[in-house]
């Protein structure tokens, strides 16, 4: 099925009736991935390359849709669910859903998904560095240091080269390849590569 | 919600929140939120209903939430689930261990594992007898089931996702000498 198929199901009653039983966001999340509509939404995304592009389409239609100011917006729980899904799918494509949600009036589950989603730090649009290769399985992980919190990502998704790094903090390896990779703020300093590892840090910052 | 998702929100600074605090006089974070569209509403009751034959709807109303109903008269929605045993504390509420001295008016809480975080809250209503000796006694709930309707059910007729595990509380007083 496309992943256009599957927005009825999101958008349906039922779906909206069914996750409105929480009380606060971690029960609404928990009620969203228990969902099969969601869970088929979600697995849809990941086979089709276009499918964020079509929900956040999605989601910018639905937020313009003349509600009845008076009540709580409809498209409620549809809106957060898409943007819940592309956070499972897609992390740079949720924070623009997240952006285009809040642009929705009224809602109450919309709000609190964009306040958790764009509160993660953002990390593709730092601009102060970015790693450009990347040969090796040695490295598994690297801390990054984000705008304020350290975090934790897998060295695959770096070397997918998605990633801007504000500043790499160190690397977590099995062999001695970067450890304690030294980066200044605006400047990486390249560590001798070892014959295991031949990454290549180049700061573009 | 966690920690502050939103600034200030529901805070005694939020000028949309009402005024709500412990017996103790802690302030009570919580948001107003907006009727549902009656289509909506309507919808809702229906659903509910299909999932779960044996439940009775007592009302239907999005502007509060199960912590709202149980400990704010039904006037908003307490959003932190963290925030509920500080209620119970300061609202001198006491666990009830024993199943056998839970009583009518004490306060269920409902738990995503017997250990884990408080996920749906109700009163009891009803007491049932043994079914058997040795049996326990079962209760029946009051509960508001998110912005989905305010039901009478079994205290084990509950979407999994509003939990598993369950506590009883009580604030009953009797008096001395």
């Amino acid at each position: 099925m496309s992943i256009d198929d599957r927005f009825p199901e999101i958008e349906a009653p039922a779906f909206s009736a069914v996750v409105n039983a929480a009380s606060t966001l971690p029960v609404f999340l928990s009620i969203i991935l228990a969902e099969p509509s969601f869970q088929r939404l979600v697995e849809d995304t990941l086979d089709d390359m276009h499918a964020p592009t079509k929900i956040l389409e999605r989601i910018r239609s639905l937020s313009e849709v003349h509600i009845n100011f008076e009540y709580e917006n409809p498209h409620d729980a549809a809106l957060s669910a898409y943007a819940w899904a592309l956070h499972k799918v897609s992390p740079d494509t949720a924070r623009i859903a997240a952006e285009r949600i809040t642009s929705a009036p009224n809602t109450w589950w919309c709000t609190q998904i964009a306040a958790r989603l764009l509160r993660e730090p953002n990390l593709s649009h730092s601009k102060t560095a970015t790693i450009q290769h990347f040969a090796v399985n040695v490295v598994t992980n690297i801390y990054v240091e984000a705008s304020k919190a350290m975090h934790t990502m897998p060295w695959t998704f770096v070397s997918q080269g998605r990633v801007q790094l504000h500043r790499v903090v160190k690397t977590l390896n099995a062999a001695d390849s970067c450890t304690d990779a030294a980066w200044n703020r605006h400047r990486v300093v390249p560590k001798p590569q070892s014959s295991t590892a031949r990454s290549q840090w180049v700061a573009n910052g | 919600m966690p920690d502050d998702l939103i600034i200030g929100e529901g805070s005694e600074q939020d000028r949309k929140a009402i005024k709500l605090a412990t017996k103790r006089g802690r302030w009570i974070k919580n948001v107003r939120r907006r009727e549902m569209p009656p289509e909506q509403l309507r919808a809702a009751v229906e659903v509910v209903r299909g999932k779960f034959s044996a439940l009775t709807l007592r009302s239907i109303s999005a502007t509060y939430n199960c912590y709202g109903m149980v400990f704010a008269s039904r006037r908003t929605c307490i959003v932190d689930g963290n925030e509920i045993l500080n209620i119970l504390s300061d609202d001198e509420y006491l666990k009830v261990t024993d199943r056998r001295r839970v009583n009518v008016g004490d306060v269920v809480i409902y738990r995503s594992a017997p250990a884990g975080e408080i996920t749906h809250a109700g009163i009891v209503i009803e007491k049932r007898p043994r079914a058997s000796a040795g049996a326990d006694a079962t209760f029946m709930i009051l509960s508001q089931w998110g912005a989905s309707g305010e039901w009478i059910h079994h205290e084990e007729t509950v979407l999994p996702q509003l939990g598993s595990g369950r506590e009883f509380y009580s604030e009953r007083k009797s008096i001395r000498g």
